[in-house]
């Protein structure tokens, strides 16, 4: 586990476990459906989508052993490739049940020079619809996404937001416009895991 | 004695604060989707050419 934040969902405020992606996740995220009655259908289809892509770029990157599953791994695989490009998924798990085994995840890769691309992130369908009562599920995944470009002396992060999440990342970075991409830079990496405090081995 | 290492180490929440909630009430509005279809939509070998189903001839049956 690298980070334990906090998501709000149905009982209250609750800890997510935010890991590395096991090759067994591909699993977990292509059974992910957004139901006839969802309140935010073309959301939920983003999602679903979304996630089926990071595990299909999951499997290709674990194949060509180009994956890291654990904060160590990438620390060694890029000790030994200093310019090596590394992919890597994060889970959101739950500490509750009943509850999807993967609440939501982020595919990134970290580039040649030291930057995290942030090509997927997609919550479940459970989590977006407004009826289930879950909040900050993606907040959570970013936030450790901050501890891991910690971790690894990464300046910047960037992803490509949708024309729904542009807003979501102008609030993240303050106001500034968002269109189809934003960069999260050193100041805002150290603020977004700034307040997961409190160590636990 | 041995110090662990900082990637050994998982952190916890302690308390979440009005900046976190607010990209939580942001979140559940907007959704912190990212991702692009085009360029991962692709297959990520070249496809194959199918081989030819060989013709079944129609035997009308008597």
């Amino acid at each position: 586990m690298i980070a334990s934040p906090n998501i709000l969902t149905p009982q209250g405020e609750q800890p997510v476990r935010i890991e590395f992606g096991a090759p067994r996740d591909d699993a977990a995220v292509r059974a992910w459906r957004a139901g006839s009655e969802h309140r935010l259908p073309h959301a939920a289809a983003d999602a679903v989508e979304f996630a089926k892509l990071a595990g299909k770029r999951w499997r290709y990157y674990l194949k060509r052993d180009e994956a890291a599953t654990s904060l160590r791994e990438l620390q060694d695989k890029l000790k030994r490739q200093p310019q090596g490009e590394i992919g890597f998924l994060l889970v959101a798990r739950p500490t509750w049940k009943p509850a999807p085994s993967a609440l939501g995840v982020a595919w990134c890769r970290r580039t040649w020079c030291n930057h995290i691309v942030l090509d997927f992130l997609a919550a479940h369908p459970l989590t977006l619809d407004p009826a289930n009562g879950y909040k900050g599920t993606g907040v959570a995944l970013l936030r450790t996404l901050a501890i891991v470009a910690q971790r690894i002396g990464c300046p910047l992060v960037w992803g490509e937001a949708t024309a729904v999440s542009a807003p979501f990342y102008e609030k993240v970075l303050g106001g500034q416009k968002i269109q189809d991409h934003f960069f999260i830079r050193q100041k805002m990496i150290d603020s977004l895991q700034r307040k997961l405090t409190a160590s636990q081995p | 004695m041995k110090k662990k290492p900082a990637a050994a180490t998982a952190v916890v929440e302690s308390n979440v604060t009005d900046w976190i909630r607010e990209l939580w009430e942001a979140e559940a509005k907007y959704t912190a989707t990212v991702g692009s279809r085009l360029k991962f939509g692709l297959p990520l070998t070249p496809a194959k050419p199918r081989k030819r189903r060989k013709a079944v001839r129609k035997t009308a049956k008597a």
